[in-house]
């Protein structure tokens, strides 16, 4: 039913969008004829329940539209597209756990001294900061004074297309095939996109493991242990194997949110994955692309929420 | 504990790093590598291309019938057609198809396949059909226009007389008459549509390059074709990646990462124009940026108002500031280069706001007045309409910017649903008819007209039948002094009558890295069979 | 308050027993207000927000020159003594700019909190409370409109209204309210449980005073701590639509659409986008010390 209305509201914005899709194919100079040949072309002159009715159907036969960008079917582009921003969403959400929840530990443990201040702080900021500023300054600093890593796009012009597309992960591609050399270039290109897009998420993770961290060391068996002489690490970790449950559902809706940030960081990259292709058909007025996107990312959305949701019942023996 | 943490993400740090930093890829002394914003590429069909860019760089796979002299642009040159003859009454041009041509399939070339291109662009009504029709070449009289006399000749029997210059520029854009390779196509037909779906991303037709791979938004690769009729291609492959931010290419520019950079941003000219490691060269272009105002709205109406606005702009302080090398100050409506264009020094306009206030007065709003201007959101338009603004405000004229992107605009415009507009406008080919037939001719002004591409007619113009007879006389008229002349007649009338305000004509930048040696680039586009690389 | 003329206010406040509701609240309010103290983040988060305020109040004494005044030959001048943060593409000096774009900021983050907390508070409350068909499908829609990233929603809804200022605020608020609605919601079905509730209820009290009386007052600190922690979203965001053009309107000195125009000059003059995006993470950040900060003192059950 929620996803009724999901089709619904993204039917209503992109028919209320005031961008005309009719020239952004035919282009400011088209006379007459062609711009009505065009429109009827793509329906857009029939009344507007009747749209409805053609999207709705068109939807349930698995009937996404074509793109005007790419003249492809959106469903075809949008398997193109995908996994570079799967690539670079889990590449950030690696790199937020990998960093964020050590740190939440860390805070947890010396709660209300200087390094739980420091990651209070540090994980503020990273919630506080426009990506795409930061993406910018990035890319001066790091790629056009320092060249620490690569440019713009996923690997450099040499090595285009190098590498035979398996899972369209380019990192996992070339370890599959073995050629080091553009899995370095690969990761050159990922790594600040990827590090960019992970400081929200470490932001959040490395809360959400300190608010649990300090639940379970609040617990009277954590007391216990201590006076029976257990180590600050052996608590530490003991405490830790009870909040892996709850912390992998967070983790799983993390990943949703990363979806959020790719929009402005892949413009910012020039990272060809889904982020870049929905604002470019919104701006353009696309509405294929639009509503077909906007369902997409709600229904992902919706699926790791629930996917979450049954982890969490599944693994966390007490809300049975 | 708080060691061991510390040791762990120095060492991941470490890791994370080291691999980084490898050395720079340099690009192949035989690969140009191109850095554009391909956002706006659609497709590939001659009879569908509108967009500049593409059309730009399709120019490099797809000859025209007809050139330029690569020595002197206003002259006309062969191209696939290796040359033509003019009956003496205009109507009838004969012209020759250059012999032993073969598209990239190995299928040899002949006019046949001309003639069936020109019908397909007519029979599919897409954006390019309308480039035939405006030379009254329709669906209805293609047959008896176009004719195929044999393998190596075309004849096409207009039914106007036109100044024969002017029907020869026609056929200067592939868009309107391309080398179609006719059996490749038909054997990739679906559905009957002549091959629109497979076109959309293939080509078919002789020039320097063949496509050989487009991943939209993502890459396109050019391959050369063996054996190019001009002259030896230095290159055997160009790339283009998609790059969106102009900034990022500039970057890749400097490191050697790329060749050519396509979208420049003149914000970084200076630094570019310092940097040994590259080249940066500016040449006129046939694009424009203009204002104007809306005349279906009642306050618009007085001429002596679109005079005032023409007096609020500083021309020369933006030309060599804000504008430095991206534009130069152009206040006639037919642009430099162009036939028929009033010369250079023809500047009669410039900032006084003391003028301006009297003659806003003097059109009735001594107290100014407010209204809305829609602009294009890329630059220079909202820093030309902010400037706008300012000079404005100080003689009692309130405007209010909205910014919005192309296809919002121009929707706008063809409603006529606006109060003041500034954009900008890109011509077809060097001849003021088409800056007239665009910006002026307007025969038919009301809300149900055909005529709705007419940028007169957008803003509610009627330049009166004298104008539109001019233009109509113009078109026909075999001396070209008298066209001439003509022409500046009606650079003035305009600039003295119409609420378009033509403001300045942009420069094409080429920023290439220094080891481009050669790399010839045109009123109408880039010559990439041109280039040399060290 | 003879009481308190004669002890002094200071030990009124701290008194072990406290002789008035009155001052049992106040006592409360001190007590929380001396801990927020202890927290250093939390206090440079206040002081940030503060700032903003008398920075866009006294905006015109502050700034240095006319925000909107254009002077080509000054173009693009780097910070010095006559140019604090330097100048931008058409010589508007950027400092002024930032001064006068901390009214816009201001006035983005109010409009969308007088729009967005009463509404969620609103519509949770009632929802939660009625149970029922009205809270399902209140709760549908809420989903819906929780299903789609922020940002995303955001520019949908803007590109379909128009940019402008007005737009970019609604398109905000429309994106922020399901996320309050669901809190008030969750903290009603807590509540209205209670004894004191039902007793109310008992007593022939009608839902609409037990929901105003008895209900919004517990959900009221939750929602103080939300708006502040959403007030640093709903600047990001805004900053955002206007780095796409979608937001403010050129001459505006919003600070995103700043980025947005200073972004081409990144490079060879970084001082254009530099202080506006710093400004925006100033900002932000205060928001989110402040909200953090107020948790802790309002809500310690989440700590």
């Amino acid at each position: 039913m929620t996803l009724a209305g999901l089709a619904a509201l993204t039917f209503f914005i992109g028919r209320v969008m005031p961008v005309d899709p009719v020239i952004a194919i035919v282009g400011e100079q088209a006379d007459q004829e062609t711009y009505r040949a065009v429109r009827a072309q793509l329906g857009l002159d029939r009344p507007l329940p009747v749209q409805f009715a053609y999207y709705v159907r068109d939807i349930a036969t698995g009937n996404f539209g074509t793109a005007i960008a790419t003249g492809h079917p959106v469903i075809e582009d949008i398997r193109r597209v995908f996994p570079a921003t799967l690539e670079l969403a889990t590449l950030a959400l690696l790199t937020g756990v990998l960093l964020g929840v050590p740190l939440g530990i860390a805070a947890a443990v010396w709660r209300g001294r200087g390094p739980d201040h420091a990651v209070r702080l540090f994980g503020l900021v990273g919630y506080s900061v426009p990506h795409f500023w930061l993406g910018l300054i990035a890319l001066v600093v790091f790629y056009a004074r320092l060249h620490w890593i690569g440019g713009s796009g996923r690997v450099s012009v040499a090595n285009v297309d190098l590498v035979p597309s398996v899972t369209g992960m380019i990192l996992v591609d070339s370890a599959l095939d073995r050629n080091w050399d553009v899995f370095r270039d690969a990761l050159r290109h990922i790594a600040m996109p990827a590090l960019i897009l992970a400081t929200t998420s470490m932001a959040y993770l490395s809360r959400m493991t300190r608010s649990f961290m300090l639940e379970q060391l609040g617990q009277e068996y954590v007391t216990t242990a201590r006076i029976k002489g257990l180590s600050g690490f052996g608590v530490t970790w003991h405490a830790f194997r009870n909040i892996a449950v709850p912390l992998v559902t967070v983790v799983v809706l993390a990943y949703g949110g990363l979806l959020d940030g790719a929009v402005l960081t892949e413009t910012v990259f020039g990272w060809p994955g889904f982020g870049q292709y929905l604002t470019s058909g919104l701006l353009a007025g696309d509405m294929n692309v639009v509503l077909t996107c906007t369902l997409l990312v709600g229904v992902i959305f919706l699926a790791l929420n629930l996917l979450s949701d049954v982890l969490y019942r599944t693994l966390d023996p007490r809300t049975r | 504990m708080q060691q061991r943490i510390s040791a762990w993400l120095a060492a991941a740090t470490a890791a994370f790093l080291v691999p980084l930093s490898t050395a720079q890829a340099k690009t192949p002394p035989d690969t140009f590598v191109v850095a554009a914003n391909m956002s706006q590429m659609i497709t590939l069909d001659p009879a569908a291309i509108n967009e500049s860019f593409t059309a730009g760089f399709m120019r490099n796979v797809c000859d025209a019938l007809i050139g330029f002299d690569e020595n002197d642009p206003s002259k006309l040159a062969p191209g696939i057609a290796e040359s033509w003859t003019v009956s003496p009454d205009s109507t009838t041009y004969t012209l020759r198809i250059r012999g032993g041509l073969r598209f990239p399939s190995g299928n040899p070339v002949s006019a046949e396949d001309i003639a069936w291109s020109m019908k397909r662009n007519l029979k599919l009504n897409l954006a390019n059909a309308q480039r035939l029709r405006e030379w009254d070449i329709t669906k209805d009289n293609v047959d008896s226009v176009v004719q195929v006399v044999d393998a190596q000749t075309l004849r096409i029997k207009p039914t106007r007389p036109w100044a024969p210059n002017l029907f020869l520029f026609a056929f200067t854009d592939f868009r309107v008459a391309p080398a179609l390779d006719r059996r490749e196509i038909l054997k990739n037909e679906a559905a009957g549509d002549l091959g629109n779906k497979w076109l959309a991303t293939h080509s078919a037709c002789v020039g320097p390059f063949r496509v050989a791979t487009w991943r939209p938004q993502d890459v396109m690769i050019l391959d050369r074709n063996d054996g190019y009729w001009r002259r030896k291609v230095a290159m055997k492959r160009v790339v283009v990646r998609h790059v969106p931010e102009a900034g990022a290419q500039r970057l890749m520019l400097e490191q050697g990462d790329i060749d050519f950079a396509d979208n420049i941003d003149p914000a970084d000219f200076q630094a570019l124009e310092k940097n040994p490691r590259v080249h940066i060269s500016y040449t006129p272009s046939l694009g424009v940026s203009y204002m104007m105002f809306n005349m279906n709205d009642p306050r618009f109406r007085s001429p002596k108002l679109f005079e005032a606005f023409r007096y609020l702009f500083d021309y020369h302080g933006l030309e060599s500031t804000l504008l430095r090398n991206h534009s130069i100050a152009r206040e006639s409506v037919v642009p430099n280069g162009v036939f028929g264009a009033l010369p250079e020094s023809y500047k009669p306009y410039k900032l006084d706001l003391e003028r301006a206030k009297r003659l806003i007065a003097e059109a009735g709003y001594p107290d100014g007045f407010s209204a809305e201007i829609a602009v294009l959101n890329s630059f220079p338009y909202p820093d030309l309409a902010q400037h706008l603004q300012a000079n404005a405000e100080k003689v009692g004229v309130h405007l209010k910017i909205t910014q919005m992107i192309g296809a919002q605009l121009y929707q706008r415009a063809r409603a006529r649903k606006f109060e003041l507009y500034m954009a900008g406008y890109g011509f077809n080919y060097p001849d003021a008819n088409n800056i007239f037939l665009r910006f002026a001719y307007n025969p038919d002004n009301s809300p149900t007209s055909k005529d709705t591409i007419s940028v007169a007619w957008r803003a509610g113009w009627d330049p009166g039948a004298s104008f539109n007879d001019a233009i109509r006389a113009a078109q026909v008229e075999r001396d070209q002094a008298k066209r001439q002349a003509i022409y500046e007649d009606l650079q003035k009338r305009f600039n003295a009558t119409s609420p378009i305000i033509p403001l300045f004509q942009r420069l094409s930048v080429n920023a290439v890295g220094a080891d481009v040696t050669a790399f010839r680039h045109t009123l109408t586009g880039d010559d990439y069979s041109s280039i040399e690389k060290r | 308050m003879n009481a308190l003329v004669r002890t002094g206010w200071r030990s009124w406040l701290s008194a072990e027993v406290a002789q008035s509701a009155w001052q049992a609240s106040a006592q409360r309010a001190w007590l929380g207000w001396r801990r927020f103290l202890g927290n250093p983040l939390a206090v440079a988060g206040l002081a940030v927000i503060v700032a903003l305020m008398v920075v866009a109040l006294a905006a015109p004494w502050i700034a240095t020159h006319d925000p909107y005044a254009q002077d080509l030959a000054a173009r693009l001048l780097p910070p010095g003594a006559g140019h604090w943060f330097g100048t931008d593409e058409v010589g508007r000096d950027v400092f002024s700019r930032v001064v006068y774009g901390s009214r816009i900021t201001l006035e983005i983050v109010f409009l969308v909190a007088i729009i967005v907390a009463p509404i969620g508070l609103a519509i949770g409350t009632v929802s939660g409370y009625a149970g029922g068909w009205l809270d399902t499908v209140l709760m549908r829609v809420t989903d819906i409109f929780l299903a789609f990233p922020g940002l995303v929603l955001a520019l949908a809804f803007v590109a379909a209204l128009g940019p402008g200022l007005f737009n970019a605020v609604i398109a905000i608020a429309l994106t922020h309210w399901p996320g309050f609605a669901r809190l008030a919601r969750a903290e009603t079905l807590v509540v209205r449980h209670a004894d004191y509730v039902s007793a109310s209820r008992i007593q022939g009290a009608s839902p609409m005073r037990i929901v105003l009386r008895h209900v919004v007052p517990m959900c009221l600190p939750s929602v103080i701590v939300r708006t502040s922690l959403s007030m640093a979203g709903v600047i990001l965001t805004a900053a955002g639509l206007g780095f796409l053009g979608l937001g403010a309107q050129p001459p505006s000195p919003e600070w995103g659409a700043m980025l947005a125009s200073g972004r081409r000059f990144l490079i060879d003059y970084w001082w254009m986008p530099t202080f506006p995006g710093l400004a925006i993470l100033l900002v932000s950040l205060a928001f989110n010390l402040l909200g953090d900060g107020l948790r802790d003192v309002l809500d310690p059950r989440s700590e």
